[in-house]
């Protein structure tokens, strides 16, 4: 089955590098690309890929705004954000908007190729520095989680356990420490006795949970203003 | 003293004059209520001769027919003079005892009706003076009175210089009693309370001036009123000793002229027109009289009060005309209440006097020394004004002080929150140029280098392709590093570790990477982890320049004290030529002393061991590190 990919990225020479890549290899589909948030957003409603690469640093459009459109008009899609450092805050940002990837400018054709398939079978690449980043966003006071989640079912009265208690399973919270701490996902899936492809689809049930808690969070947020009636 | 809104202020006064009137008018009615019952017989005329026979002299005798009450200078020609009166009465039945009564019998006395003796009190002799000015009361036995014309006969001396003896009333005991009760309280008992006050009054006066020397009027009128009470207490002695006669006038001229004196003063003060001058003549007068009479004696007597005590008059007049001028320009209520205090004073005194000198047809019942008491209630008055406007400063000046507390705890708050803005500006100011001078040192040298190389000299597509490639390297390193909120070095390592592995795959190495003891955390100063990601890097990028290896391992051990990091490789290994003319090792080095890190580099039987040991507490101690694995 042939994996259809469409890129919205302002800058041709990566977009032709990466449209090589994709063209290069049998089992991907290069189906559409756009150089502007317009014409991103028209690319998104008109063409369905299974995954769109998006780039933030778009000229007339945050790149968040197409992200999100994109989750929206095609559910089942995976969106990766394209990103010069991977650095954190962007990166978060587009989690929470709805990417479940994110894709280096200078990575190798070898690694967009890697990363998109490992996208497609259910699993999300990520940094330390994210998980870490990821971390502080559930508990955002709290700054030995260990200990506070040890002691979680004493202290039922905190809200910031109630929450990612809430959100996160045990598991995917073991996992995003070890994660946070610089472990690989072999590490990982070696020390909790599962695979590394399973540690990457934890990865991706987090950022989706993030992703709907960010939404849930902007809900409720409007409600409090009375831009949404409850 | 606060000035008050006029209407508030008549009203106060027309309350205070109308008390002060009501009082008198009272006092008066009781007074003149005494005389007006009908039962009563009041004797108006009898006869008296002077002469020392123990028993009644005859009626040949010099019997002078006089109207009472009777007071007239005493002859002068011998200090005590004895005196009889006699006087009749009729009295139609004989069914009710009949109680006679003396509204006050000034100079004490043997009293007798028809011979039989009725009563006595003493009087004046040899050895002692009287001043008894009692009213007196007795029954008198109904076995001596016949139906008819009565005789009472009194027997007494006089040393004073005025004959004096008072009214007498025969009638039943009700009505007698009546007015002897209402007579002993006005002439007795009020006198006593007045004397009480004043002392009690004057001693606290005195403590508060003690405490608080610069409330000098206070102190000058609590010096008043102690004097005006010994004075009253003086005069209301009624057996004085004739040795101590002297002694006891002298005391009555030094506390009633020191009361003028000191009371004249005051009202100057209390009417800020204090004068030395005024003040001094005043004292000198006071202390002249009593020095004259210390030095003639009973002789001068009549002199000092006839003009002596009459000479205070003008100033006195003076003090009391400041004190109203005072009180009617002033218009607060204490001035008015002085004021009328004062009026009250003189009315009593010109009462006094009208009865002193029988101008009106009062009894002779001397009203000075309630005139005192409206004094004491006057300054009360003030003081309690004074300690309730000092009450209501101090809570006002609290509150200022709360007021001014809040204030400045706002602006400590508000300096607090610029000191802190400017702690994280400077902060910022600090970041920013450890950043510029990142890009100097770092990038910025590393692109000028491969900028001169290329523009040099004719460079493979490779070089420039690797030497771009450490450029966005080292770039990454300093985002990682300055990225993460905490200082902990863990997330920094592991993304470096992430981006390495992928890029090793990718050139077809097997990547190692072996934590040994991870802690929880690594606290470590940004830029001293990003010195130490540059080692790293380093040694990284030399292996791939140089080493040729297939496998290449880094292990990260933690302990307490130290971290070190081991990078080794299965290349061609580091040879002493290479490393004497290696830029890339003498930057490590350098970067090394920096942080205060050891590195030492060998080469192994296959391939290059890289060693870097930093010790945690030298670079900071503060550093918190805790074991969990």
């Amino acid at each position: 089955m042939v994996t259809t990919v469409a890129i919205i990225e302002d800058n041709i020479e990566f977009l032709s590098r990466f449209r090589h890549v994709i063209e290069s290899s049998p089992d991907f589909s290069f189906i559409g690309s756009a150089e502007n948030g317009a014409d991103g957003i028209a690319l998104i409603n008109n063409v369905k890929a299974d995954a769109y690469l998006v780039d933030l640093g778009l000229p007339d459009i945050n790149g968040i705004e197409l992200i999100k459109l994109a989750v929206n008009i095609h559910p089942d899609c995976d969106v990766m954000v394209i990103t010069m450092f991977a650095d954190d805050a962007h990166v978060i940002q587009s989690i929470e908007a709805g990417a479940t990837g994110y894709i280096l400018k200078d990575s190798t054709s070898l690694d967009i190729l890697e990363c998109i398939r490992t996208l497609r079978d259910g699993g999300s690449p990520i940094s330390p520095l994210i998980a870490r980043r990821i971390l502080q966003r559930i508990q955002p006071v709290i700054p030995n989680a260990t200990v506070q989640r040890a002691s979680a079912s004493e202290m039922t009265g905190n809200a910031n356990v109630a929450i990612s208690n809430e959100l996160l399973s045990e598991r995917e919270y073991q996992v995003l420490q070890a994660l946070s701490k610089g472990l690989s996902f072999k590490e990982i899936g070696s020390k909790y006795y599962i695979s590394s492809h399973t540690v990457a689809r934890h990865v991706k049930k987090i950022y989706r949970v993030l992703a709907v808690h960010s939404r849930g969070e902007a809900v409720y947020e409007a409600t409090k203003l009375g831009i949404l009636s409850a | 003293m606060k000035p008050l809104n006029w209407a508030f202020l008549a009203r106060n006064f027309r309350c205070a004059a109308l008390l002060l009137l009501n009082l008198y008018l009272i006092l008066c009615c009781t007074l003149a209520q005494a005389q007006a019952e009908p039962s009563v017989i009041k004797i108006k005329r009898a006869e008296f001769t002077i002469s020392d026979s123990p028993t009644i002299p005859p009626a040949s005798a010099d019997w002078h027919l006089i109207d009472l009450p009777h007071h007239v200078p005493k002859p002068t020609d011998r200090e005590l003079v004895h005196y009889w009166y006699k006087a009749d009465f009729d009295i139609d039945n004989l069914s009710e005892p009949l109680w006679i009564l003396f509204p006050q019998l000034l100079s004490g006395g043997d009293v007798y009706v028809n011979g039989a003796l009725v009563g006595e009190k003493p009087w004046a002799n040899e050895h002692q003076e009287i001043r008894w000015y009692l009213p007196e009361l007795w029954l008198i036995p109904p076995l001596s009175l016949h139906e008819g014309s009565n005789e009472i006969e009194v027997r007494l001396a006089i040393r004073e210089p005025f004959t004096s003896f008072g009214e007498i009333d025969i009638g039943p005991e009700k009505a007698q009693r009546n007015a002897f009760n209402l007579l002993l309280f006005w002439e007795d008992t009020t006198a006593d309370i007045s004397t009480a006050l004043c002392l009690l009054t004057g001693a606290f006066i005195m403590v508060f001036w003690a405490r608080r020397p610069q409330e000098k009027l206070y102190g000058l009128f609590g010096v008043c009123v102690i004097f005006w009470g010994l004075r009253t207490l003086l005069l209301r002695t009624p057996v004085i000793p004739i040795d101590f006669f002297l002694m006891w006038r002298l005391a009555y001229y030094f506390t009633t002229a020191g009361f003028i004196v000191l009371i004249s003063i005051f009202m100057l003060k209390f009417s800020e027109r204090s004068n030395l001058i005024y003040n001094r003549v005043l004292i000198t007068y006071w202390m002249t009289g009593c020095a004259a009479f210390l030095i003639f004696g009973m002789p001068i007597r009549h002199f000092l009060e006839a003009f002596w005590l009459t000479g205070f008059l003008p100033l006195n007049l003076y003090a009391v005309f400041c004190i109203l001028s005072y009180a009617a320009r002033q218009r607060t209520r204490n001035a008015v209440s002085m004021g009328l205090a004062i009026l009250f004073a003189l009315g009593l005194s010109v009462h006094d006097l009208a009865v002193q000198e029988a101008w009106i047809d009062w009894p002779e019942i001397y009203l000075m020394h309630l005139g005192i008491p409206a004094f004491l209630l006057v300054m009360v008055g003030i003081l309690l004004d004074r300690f309730l406007g000092t009450l209501a400063q101090v809570e006002s000046v609290n509150e200022q002080l709360e007021l001014r507390v809040a204030t400045r705890e706002k602006e400590l708050k508000y300096s607090y929150e610029q000191l802190g803005k400017l702690e994280r500006s400077h902060a910022a100011t600090e970041e920013r140029h450890r950043i510029m001078q990142d890009m100097h040192d770092g990038v910025g040298s590393q692109l000028l280098s491969t900028l001169m190389m290329a523009q040099h000299t004719e460079l493979p597509q490779k070089t420039i392709v690797a030497l771009l490639q450490e450029c966005l390297d080292d770039m990454r390193l300093v985002i990682d590093s300055l990225t993460p909120d905490d200082k902990d070095l863990l997330p920094v390592l592991g993304n470096f570790r992430y981006r390495m592995e992928a890029r090793f795959r990718a050139l077809g190495l097997n990547f190692f990477w072996k934590n040994h003891a991870m802690p929880e955390a690594l606290e470590l100063e940004p830029d001293v982890g990003l010195n130490v990601l540059r080692i790293l890097q380093e040694a990284l990028a030399n292996i791939l320049k140089h080493a040729r290896a297939n496998n290449i391992l880094v292990e990260i051990s933690f302990s307490a004290e130290s971290f070190q990091i081991r990078v080794e490789d299965d290349g061609v290994g580091i040879n002493e030529e290479n490393r004497a003319k290696g830029r890339g090792v003498n930057n490590m080095q350098n970067r090394c002393k920096k942080i205060g890190a050891t590195l030492t580099i060998q080469r192994l039987q296959q391939g290059t061991e890289v060693i870097l040991n930093i010790p945690l507490q030298a670079i900071d101690p503060a550093s918190s590190y805790s074991f969990t694995i």
